[in-house]
């Protein structure tokens, strides 16, 4: 079985993505940072993993030949990646928060015991 | 206020103007060269390299520009040194040093001002290290997927864990890898565990000759799940997991403790 390892910054990545994906957005780098409110590293290194998975395909800004500007990268959340990313997000979130209730009955029965944030895998 | 004294406040404006005005260009220097030193993969780092560049001009602000860039500097440079300290390789640190005396000069001074933020407490990725101990190694507190030391990990050691007593729970695996030079904890399920609430899985190793401990905790959803690494290059590692369940005092299971140089290939 393959073990995985799922951090709070990657979902809120695929949250992004999702919405992006349902309004019919391809949005890029800068604008995945923006709205997840992630770093930069942070957020490429979950794209890495995501195009790695085949979940997200990236696509050049069309540009002018003559334009000396650098090209955006749009990514755009494939059919399995849809998949992948809402199951995910489906088992994970809703840890969260169970996280959050079982936390707070540790608290009131006395526990000591802290969950580290962002509980990933 | 004398002379020297407005000399040295024009001068100041003069420099930080200049800055601001090299900012840019600074920043697209340092994000190329943090992609080329990230990626080992060509393709994807010239892929990074333009969309970073891209990424550079799309973020307002020219000091944000550099601060951005050295964000990244800072993300490529902790990669790759966590595979030099694994005695990896420092050939593409060579090569991307050789490419342009502009590039050169770019990694040197990201290197330095990387160094400064990440000592400042800059947030960089792969939080949730959960170390304590008396030696710091590169490795130790890491994520043994974001370093990429799965590949050649090997499972040394391993205990059956049992939740409820009597009924197999799964396996606590001591997974090691020679390429990092580390180990870590996984846990493997061999059925979904009864409860009627989340179960919290703590999945730490241990460094006997330091008292290092890597700490992870996560709540059981019936997949395998794995903890953070230890090196154990400077003695061996073993790993432990403990099952809260709500009792007062969860027992935890342990394996031996175990060198990359021990495990059975």
């Amino acid at each position: 079985m393959r073990a995985s390892r799922v951090t709070e910054s990657q979902l809120d990545v695929a949250a992004f993505l999702l919405r992006a994906s349902a309004e019919a957005e391809e949005p890029h780098g800068w604008m995945i940072m923006k709205g997840t409110k992630r770093s930069g590293p942070t957020v490429y290194g979950i794209l890495d993993r995501f195009e790695d998975r085949g979940w997200i395909k990236g696509c050049w800004e069309e540009q002018d030949p003559v334009s000396s500007k650098p090209r955006r990268r749009f990514y755009r959340v494939t059919s399995e990646g849809a998949t992948g990313m809402r199951e995910l997000l489906a088992s994970r979130r809703s840890a969260t928060l169970r996280d959050h209730a079982s936390r707070r009955t540790a608290t009131s029965a006395g526990s000591r015991s802290a969950i580290m944030p962002g509980g990933a895998r | 206020m004398s002379i020297l004294g407005v000399a040295a406040g024009i001068l100041s404006a003069l420099a930080v103007n200049e800055a601001c005005d090299v900012s840019p260009w600074a920043a697209r220097k340092i994000v190329g060269w943090s992609a080329r030193l990230r990626y080992a993969d060509t393709q994807r780092a010239a892929s990074r390299d333009e969309e970073l560049a891209a990424l550079i001009d799309a973020r307002p602000g020219k000091l944000f520009k550099l601060i951005t860039a050295l964000a990244f500097a800072a993300a490529a440079i902790r990669v790759r040194t966590g595979q030099i300290a694994a005695g990896i390789t420092v050939r593409n640190l060579r090569i991307v040093g050789g490419r342009s005396s502009a590039a050169a000069v770019a990694a040197i001074v990201s290197v330095v001002l990387a160094a400064g933020l990440i000592l400042i407490s800059v947030p960089i990725p792969e939080a949730n290290m959960g170390v304590s101990g008396s030696v710091a190694h590169v490795m130790d507190g890491r994520d043994p997927m974001v370093r990429d030391c799965t590949a050649d990990a090997m499972t040394t050691e391993s205990s059956p864990v049992f939740e409820p007593p009597g009924h197999l729970a799964g396996m606590l695996q001591l997974r090691t890898s020679s390429h990092c030079g580390a180990s870590w904890g996984r846990f493997v399920p061999a059925a979904k565990m009864h409860a009627n609430r989340p179960l919290l899985l703590n999945i730490d190793v241990y460094r006997p000759s330091d008292h290092a401990a890597a700490r992870f905790r996560i709540f059981d959803d019936g997949l395998s799940a794995y903890g953070n690494m230890l090196a154990d290059g400077s003695g061996c590692v073993y790993a432990a997991i403990t099952i809260a369940t709500g009792k007062a005092k969860p027992e935890s299971v342990r394996t031996h403790c175990a060198t990359a140089s021990s495990a059975s290939y």
